[in-house]
């Protein structure tokens, strides 16, 4: 694509795939991208994507991933290198993004005499949820921002697992200079608490910064941490003034950037929920990623602009596309439960998006299958645990809504090895062509 | 991932299970025995038609040899006579049961084509999956004795998965075996039309121009039904011919509408133009008017589906 005219015939849609950390993003990319090749190439074969209505009839000529302008490219090889080593795709460190630029035949047989192959390009960008969760902080200040982090902390699940850090700033002597040793030490109490509650299945985790560094020379940018109320309740307070100062300065210079760039080109967004975590960790975890969801849809620019608006009114996201992934560890009978759970799980993100007519699509994915059903036992499956066993589990009906889950019920999580494959067409998916025909919408 | 601390009940049973891994996924139908995997029609199915003209040449000659029977035995005894009819009448018996069980065989497939239940579509709309797929392989089973329909069915259950639910398997098999067929069976229609067309401009009369019809409708229900991957035999055909027979019908009462039309008008040269074109342009829409009735009969869960709404 050199060429000015065969540019200016491309077709540029730009998606925000975002998700929490562990939800399965860069499994998702790798999947789609190894299924589009597919369908390209084999379709006529065998078709892994036949419910692809948007590419029907052998229209897919090629697919192929191309580098975003100056970002770092999506790691696609390296990620089936390491499929091929049944080891799953290592978790996003930091930001990639690639357009997926798909070749097509037009559906005009004049058309395509005459202006030849139709290109559409799908830029999406890769980045670590751990920054996600930080972007509704561009919206608060830094003593509503504390504050909530405390009202956080007094509730389960995350009260038990923030002992420690609240132990550490009840006994903090805060007349104690704002000196590098001493806010470290506050820093670093903190720390180890969002890496522990990480470990344990919460999701929102605040600043994401402290989890992972934003790339250097922003590196020194989100150390700071919550102060309690006694202290925030002096606003010329050192510490308060202190850490105030490092969270406008992570504001302005990581978070605000970070949108502008990357979340402000889209009308599509693809938010991916790993259910199956919170089933692992049982109901508070559950009600804890119901709120983390509402709090992710605050984050960005919602609303359906009308045909004449287009012209003066900046793009905003009118469809929502809420993914529960790795749906292939429940047994085929419980995902229709499963997507009711979804549904209730983001019931108050779709109130919110409903004000802005927004339209909102559940959907069920499992961008690479490492399952199987077992006959005559629908609610049981097989899979290969990462020891090697080949391992048959039956489940209890998973419940439609969070209340129903009894308090100490919990589903746990199967850590399943990644297929045997000798290439990336030997993956297999659930349900991913309905994403890719709700990512293609509107464009083909 | 690491496992809660509290104590807590899990909602799964897992234990170890020694089978094969998850990684071979097998879809629906691969290795199924429902599928028929008959190769191309073999030499003594293509030759039936052949056995038929050589039945019907050993009734006549059967005939013929019993005349000569009665004429020579009124001259003389002759033993090496008798031997031979009783041999070629029982090749004849033979070759004629052969023949009309396996007409019956195809009757009765045609039959079943045709009255299939429509409780499917009640229980497809249900969403009753296990219903869905045990139709299917029956339709598979049915539709599967030629290469384009059988290289379809294939396709398809290659590509169904586990996780696929009713209606999404109905969705795939109009995307890989309802549309593909109708498409092939379509493609039939235009050279048919044409055809049936010019031979009509040229017919010297109604009755050769009938006969035409006719034959070019017997073969147009039989090369659709080929691509249904459906061989309808001679008996099998007759139901079939139902909608051509109709079509003649029509056909007749169309000369006699167009005749008295005509013959209103003048006998002149324009007048003669003006009725042939009638006429090719009536055989070539009675032509494609046959081929969408066949096609809506075979396209059967297309045609339940319609008939259900």
């Amino acid at each position: 694509m050199t060429n000015l005219p065969q540019r200016a015939l491309t077709k540029t849609q730009h998606i925000i795939v975002t998700g929490l950390s562990r939800s399965g993003k860069s499994t998702l990319l790798t999947s789609m991208m190894a299924h589009l090749n597919h369908h390209a190439e084999q379709a006529h074969l065998v078709n892994k994507l036949p419910l692809l209505d948007k590419i029907a009839n052998n229209r897919l000529v090629d697919a192929k991933l191309t580098p975003w302008k100056d970002e770092k490219s999506f790691p696609y090889d390296a990620q089936i290198t390491a499929l091929q080593q049944r080891q799953w795709p290592e978790s996003t460190k930091g930001i990639s993004a690639f357009a997926l630029t798909l070749t097509l035949k037009r559906k005009n047989a004049l058309a395509q005499r005459l202006l030849g192959n139709q290109q559409l390009q799908l830029v999406i960008h890769d980045y670590p949820g751990e920054w996600l969760m930080d972007l509704p902080m561009i919206d608060q200040s830094y003593q509503d921002w504390s504050a909530h982090v405390f009202a956080q902390q007094s509730s389960e699940p995350q009260h038990s697992l923030a002992k420690a850090w609240l132990a550490c700033v009840h006994d903090f002597d805060f007349t104690l200079p704002t000196t590098p040793v001493y806010t470290n030490h506050l820093i670093e109490s903190y720390q180890r608490y969002l890496l522990q509650a990480k470990r344990d299945g919460i999701t929102r985790l605040q600043p994401g910064a402290l989890l992972l560094h934003p790339p250097t020379p922003l590196a020194t940018l989100g150390r700071f941490c919550p102060l309690p109320a006694k202290i925030l309740a002096q606003p010329d307070h050192p510490w308060v003034l202190f850490f105030a100062h490092a969270y406008h300065d992570y504001k302005q210079n990581w978070l605000l950037p970070l949108r502008e760039k990357y979340f402000k080109h889209s009308n599509k967004q693809v938010i991916l929920v790993d259910l199956l975590e919170g089933l692992n960790y049982g109901k508070h975890y559950l009600a804890e990623m119901q709120e983390a969801l509402t709090h992710l849809t605050q984050s960005f620019v919602y609303g359906k602009r009308r045909w004449y608006e287009r012209l003066h009114k900046p793009i905003s996201i009118d469809q929502v596309i809420f993914v529960a992934t790795k749906v292939d560890l429940v047994p085929i009978k419980e995902q229709t439960n499963l997507r009711a759970l979804l549904e209730n799980m983001t019931q108050s993100a779709q109130n919110t998006l409903a004000q802005h007519h927004v339209e909102v699509v559940h959907l069920l994915l499992a961008a690479i299958t490492t399952t199987k059903p077992v006959e005559n036992a629908e609610d049981s499956l097989i899979y290969k645990h990462i020891s090697g066993e080949t391992r048959q589990v039956s489940f209890d009906p998973i419940p439609t809504r969070i209340q129903d889950l009894s308090e100490n019920g919990r589903y746990p999580f199967l850590p399943s090895q990644p297929p045997l494959i000798k290439t990336a067409s030997d993956l297999h998916a659930m349900h991913l062509d309905q994403l890719i025909n709700r990512l293609l919408k509107d464009n083909l | 991932m690491s496992q809660p601390q509290n104590h807590s009940r899990e909602k799964t049973l897992e234990a170890d299970f020694d089978k094969l891994p998850p990684y071979q996924n097998i879809p629906y139908g691969q290795n199924d025995p429902l599928i028929v995997t008959t190769k191309t029609q073999p030499w003594y199915l293509r030759a039936s038609t052949w056995l038929i003209i050589s039945a019907m040449s050993s009734l006549l000659l059967g005939s013929l040899v019993m005349s000569i029977q009665n004429y020579l035995s009124s001259l003389t005894q002759l033993s090496w006579i008798n031997a031979l009819l009783l041999a070629s009448n029982l090749l004849f018996i033979t070759l004629l049961l052969w023949i009309s069980l396996r007409e019956l065989n195809a009757y009765r497939r045609i039959n079943q084509l045709v009255t299939l239940p429509n409780t499917w579509i009640t229980q497809i709309e249900q969403g009753n999956k296990e219903s869905l797929i045990t139709a299917l392989k029956q339709l598979t089973k049915m539709q599967s004795h030629t290469t384009f329909a059988r290289q379809c069915y294939q396709r398809f259950w290659q590509t169904l998965q586990p996780h696929h639910s009713a209606h999404e398997i109905l969705h795939i098999y109009q995307n890989m075996v309802a549309e593909p067929l109708k498409a092939e069976a379509e493609r039939l229609v235009q050279p048919a039309m044409l055809q049936a067309a010019g031979i009509s401009l040229l017919s010297p009369n109604n009755l050769v121009h009938s006969l035409i019809l006719f034959w070019r409708s017997i073969k147009l229900i039989r090369d659709i039904a080929a691509v249904y991957g459906v061989r309808p035999g001679l008996f099998g055909s007759f139901t079939l011919l139902r909608v051509a027979i109709e079509n003649m019908i029509i056909q007749q009462g169309m000369d006699i509408v167009i005749d008295a039309g005509v013959n209103r008008l003048s006998h002149s040269i324009l007048s003669k133009v003006v009725e042939k074109g009638s006429e090719a342009t009536t055989t070539s829409l009675l032509l494609r008017r046959l081929a969408k009735a066949m096609i809506q009969q075979l396209d059967i869960l297309n045609n339940n589906a319609k008939n259900a709404k």
